[in-house]
């Protein structure tokens, strides 16, 4: 399920590799924090994404993106109900494709949006406890599948090719475990939050 | 080893169901808990006119609550509707539902079932594909049945308006002979220019037998703070007071405040005027099926009227 967006992302990529040329390239690495939402009773805490991100100036205020992101295991609240006390967790990772159109409006600052669709593979976990004399455990399953994301920046040049980024930015993968579990069981993550970052142009 | 108790089963069949519905203050557990050994309480009541019944269950070993857990629920089920007892009662360890019964199926039977995905519905995420089981627990299979007993039909009263706490009246109700035990209860609201004052009575009765009438006097109901001397009835505390919130709230559609008895501004029942509701209630003993458990079961239906003091 995975393999036809790689080989989309290929050939989105490669169909770029002949107009690139020196100074209208930029690689950005941020470091998104978020609390994700699964639209239920959840209640995750803050977490952290790391995204790298390559740009190419398609247009001087245009450029075409991809990018890979992944997160840390982001832990839900802890809570007990009639069957025992769980905790679940969030992991996930995957691949981006868009484009940032930008706006200079002064020699060293300019915002930007950057919007895109997304491949993603997550991951949920859960860690129960019952009752002295009951084995606890976990339990892991992982789906993938796509989603979209979008996003307003500014940025901060310090010198001609390095510069800092904030972003706010929300992020939402459709869909998890669509064709694994019932249909009522299926939801959508939300991750919206700001992220920090710096890029270097090339 | 089975052994019956019918002192204040109804008091905790109304004080089971009422976790989730008001915000009353429970510090204590379940009265009259043996000290050793297990012991399971189940109580169930229909209000007469209410299509569905309220079960509750709690289970004590040495007088600590024991949690079912690993997806171990209590079944309760009429011959049309069944339920799992999913949220938790008041007492810690206990469990409460609202089983459909709107045939008014004289039945009710419990079972102890394990069912790990069921009980795990209130979660978010998608509890089939994260299920961790530890298999059935040792009160799986477990069962009882009670028999709701008729409800007391005609309940009326030969006077509805009173002046004096020194008045009485006649309860009457549509009489059986299957011995089972009467009991009432009221909720009283007393108002002055300003405030309401709300609490809850369980009236002493001359006999708690089924035969139809009841002579009662207001001073069940009404009574004078400024008198040092203990009132003639129980007032509704903890457990029985939270109980009949519940019920109160069952009848919201009539008007009855959900915070009933979260009203604490004091004033003087005997000078004011007073709304009483009087709720009467029908017990009958159920019986588990195994006669190695140890506890009290009962079922119970009730109905309701009202009363008016005014002492001016």
């Amino acid at each position: 399920m995975y393999r036809p967006y790689k080989l989309i992302l290929a050939l989105f990529c490669g169909a770029f590799l002949n107009t690139t040329q020196a100074d209208n390239s930029l690689i950005d690495a941020n470091i998104f924090y978020t609390a994700p939402d699964a639209g239920g009773s959840d209640d995750f805490h803050t977490g952290k994404i790391l995204s790298v991100n390559y740009n190419h100036y398609a247009l001087p205020w245009l450029a075409v993106t991809s990018g890979f992101f992944a997160s840390e295991e982001i832990a839900d609240n802890t809570r007990t109900d009639i069957v025992g006390t769980y905790r679940p967790s969030i992991k996930t990772h995957g691949f981006t494709i868009g484009l940032r159109p930008e706006f200079i409006f002064s020699k060293r600052n300019k915002i930007y949006g950057h919007a895109g669709i997304l491949l993603y593979k997550t991951s949920l976990k859960v860690e129960e406890y019952f009752a002295p004399g009951l084995p606890s455990g976990s339990s892991t399953e992982a789906t993938d599948g796509n989603g979209y994301f979008i996003s307003l920046g500014w940025a901060h040049s310090f010198t001609k090719k390095i510069s800092f980024q904030f972003e706010l930015k929300t992020l939402r993968q459709l869909d998890l475990y669509d064709g694994k579990t019932t249909a009522q069981n299926v939801f959508d993550m939300n991750y919206t939050g700001f992220s920090l970052g710096m890029a270097y142009a090339f | 080893m089975f052994r019956r108790y019918f002192s204040s089963l109804h008091t905790f069949i109304f004080s089971l169901f009422l976790l989730s519905a008001c915000d009353i203050d429970i510090d204590h557990n379940l009265p009259d808990i043996p000290p050793e050994g297990r012991f399971v309480v189940v109580g169930a009541n229909q209000h007469n006119n209410i299509g569905s019944a309220e079960i509750a269950i709690a289970i004590f070993d040495d007088a600590i609550p024991v949690p079912l857990v690993g997806g171990d629920v209590v079944q309760a089920s009429t011959s049309e509707d069944s339920i799992l007892l999913l949220k938790d009662g008041i007492y810690i360890g206990s469990y409460a539902a609202s089983l459909p019964n709107p045939a008014n199926f004289n039945q009710v039977d419990f079972l102890v079932v394990h069912e790990p995905l069921e009980a795990r519905q209130g979660r978010w995420y998608p509890v089939d594909l994260l299920n961790i089981d530890p298999g059935p627990g040792e009160f799986v299979g477990a069962s009882a049945s009670v028999i709701l007993p008729p409800p007391p039909l005609d309940l009326q009263t030969d006077n509805s308006n009173f002046m004096s706490i020194n008045d009485s009246f006649t309860l009457s109700w549509s009489a059986e002979t299957a011995g089972d035990i009467m009991k009432v209860r009221s909720a009283v609201s007393c108002f002055d220019d300003d405030n309401i004052y709300t609490y809850g009575t369980e009236a002493a009765l001359i006999d708690n037998t089924d035969d139809g009438s009841e002579t009662i006097g207001l001073e069940q109901f009404i009574y004078d703070i400024n008198d040092s001397s203990e009132p003639p009835f129980t007032f509704l505390l903890g457990q029985s007071r939270a109980a009949l919130q519940e019920l109160l709230n069952k009848l919201i559609d009539e008007g009855i405040a959900e915070d009933f008895f979260n009203s604490i501004t004091l004033i003087n029942p005997i000078d004011s005027s007073c709304e009483i509701r009087l709720f009467l209630f029908r017990h009958r003993d159920g019986a588990f099926d195994s006669v190695e458990t140890n506890g009290r079961i009962f079922g119970s239906r009730s109905a309701d009227t009202t009363l008016f003091y005014n002492p001016n």
